[in-house]
């Protein structure tokens, strides 16, 4: 494997459950590192840091297997106050391509200060490397050319 | 997979056979017929590593060098097309669909002298070199070579030479004319379509193939200019040079004595580092990465059996087999994001699979 930040392997870890891809297919897209880089910019890297050690016991503790991952992640993750918003975004980063706003009340309690905040698309290619497009069978609208009469086919579903 | 018997077999045999005599002279129809099919096959070589290199180029770098391949690759795929219009205007069937059709890289490019083989490589100065050798113009006088060619445009010279010595001798253009990919079909691509129905088309769709490689009459301009009143473009040959010496032709520039334009930008290192002649034999059967690599091979074979029967009696399927190259482009670009360890990442194999 390449080199990669123990944190870029983390968070590629807990994306595989996240998204429902495999770890290959996340990075196919190219975004992986550019994506764990908008969540540090945001929060910040010593919650990154906490966020990512807690998925990392979670995989851990639930050997990667269901449906012990699917309860630890909704627990421990998306219900959480503080993880669940991140959680969220994380999922909207892969799918989107883009960091939505985290909520003002998570703002006021967790993250007062932070910077970056808006809704944004993390670079011009994370619009196209959205799993959206992969999920509904289609393909980025105005960002990729799907061939001319294309719209006369069927859309299909892999 | 379904495949042409006769095409297939004859080739096979002349191959295994090892008799270069049959090869070496195009006396009969179906000697045509078979290097038609080869034309296919050689056109249909040059666009893997064509593409191989072009999708290596890191994203919003190189954009003049992207230009350039870009526009060859497609001219090489018009080139493959009028090569299957002239073989169905004979009354040939293409072969694409069957599994020696793909070349296993690296390889020589099919029935020529073997003095260069082409790989699948990253962009570079070395793979630049290589694309020179392919599209290297024939030279004044450079005689008709029906085999074991020196340059593309003499292996065409050989096959204009053959028609037209057949032709002299009976109608040779029996085939179909619904067989033929017709002119509309062809959207967004370099030159034009050619429906190929007599000597004169047949001629025509020959001189746009090997104009638009080499050149016309020792110009650095190719045939598009001359054939379709389109704005001055270079033949591939000379775009391929431009990348290799870093400077642009100017219009008065000759074929001998080089550009002498402006700096053409070309940046090595924005480039993916990717497995020279990967294979899917790189990865252990069944691994997420190998899976990835099956999936574009199977999406690659689909497309060239959907080419074939475009090719074969049903052109409107031209669309379909279309889109399916537009996923093979994001498919082999998802690919090259792959780490194999060493720095090194994956890229599309262009292998045959069921």
């Amino acid at each position: 494997m390449e080199k990669t930040t123990a944190g870029l392997d983390a968070f590629l870890a807990i994306s595989v459950p996240l998204t429902g891809y495999n770890r290959v297919a996340l990075l196919a897209t190219g975004m992986a590192q550019l994506y764990l880089d908008a969540v540090q910019r945001v929060i910040g890297a010593a919650m990154t840091e906490e966020y990512l050690a807690l998925t990392a016991s979670i995989l851990k503790d639930s050997g990667g297997k269901e449906p012990a991952l699917d309860r630890a992640i909704r627990q421990q993750l998306l219900a959480s106050l503080q993880y669940g918003p991140i959680t969220r975004n994380i999922i909207q980063l892969w799918y989107w391509g883009s960091w939505l706003q985290l909520p003002s009340a998570w703002v006021a309690k967790y993250g007062k200060g932070i910077k970056g905040n808006e809704n944004h698309f993390v670079t011009p290619e994370a619009y196209q490397q959205g799993l959206i497009w992969n999920a509904m069978g289609s393909h980025p609208q105005g960002a990729e050319q799907p061939g001319f009469g294309s719209w006369s086919v069927a859309s299909k579903v892999s | 997979m379904e495949a042409n018997p006769l095409i297939s077999d004859n080739r096979q045999r002349l191959m295994r056979s090892g008799k270069p005599s049959e090869f070496d002279s195009i006396t009969t129809i179906e000697g045509l017929r078979e290097h038609l099919q080869v034309a296919i096959e050689l056109e249909h070589s040059t666009i893997p590593p064509y593409l191989y290199a072009l999708y290596s180029i890191r994203e919003r770098t190189n954009d003049a060098s992207s230009r350039v391949i870009k526009g060859v690759v497609m001219e090489e795929m018009l080139h493959m097309i009028l090569a299957c219009n002239i073989l169905n205007a004979i009354g040939g069937k293409p072969d694409i669909s069957s599994p020696d059709f793909i070349p296993e890289y690296p390889t020589c490019l099919p029935h020529s002298n073997k003095a260069f083989e082409v790989n699948l490589e990253k962009f570079s100065r070395q793979a630049v070199e290589t694309f020179l050798k392919i599209e290297k113009p024939s030279g004044k006088g450079a005689p008709p070579q029906p085999n074991n060619y020196a340059s593309i445009g003499q292996f065409y010279e050989a096959i204009v030479d053959g028609i037209k010595k057949l032709s002299a001798k009976g109608n040779i253009f029996t085939g179909e004319r619904s067989r033929q990919i017709r002119p509309e079909q062809f959207y967004g691509g370099g030159g034009g379509l050619i429906e190929v129905y007599d000597l004169a088309t047949a001629e025509e769709a020959i001189s746009e193939i090997v104009g638009q490689g080499e050149g016309i009459d020792d110009t650095i301009e190719d045939s598009n200019h001359q054939l379709f009143g389109e704005e001055v473009e270079y033949a591939h040959y000379f775009r391929f040079n431009e990348i290799h010496e870093g400077r642009y032709y100017k219009p008065t520039d000759t074929p001998k004595g080089g550009p002498t334009g402006e700096k053409f930008p070309v940046d090595w290192t924005q480039v993916h580092h990717l497995k020279e002649n990967i294979k899917m034999k790189d990865f252990k059967e069944g691994t997420e990465e190998w899976n990835m690599m099956y999936q574009f091979n199977k999406r690659y074979c689909d497309m060239l059996k959907m080419l074939h029967r475009t090719t074969n009696g049903e052109r409107e399927k031209l669309e379909e087999a279309v889109l399916m190259m537009y996923e093979l482009k994001y498919l082999a670009q998802g690919l090259m994001n792959v780490p194999m360890g060493n720095g090194l990442y994956a890229g599309p194999s262009f292998e045959y699979v069921k």
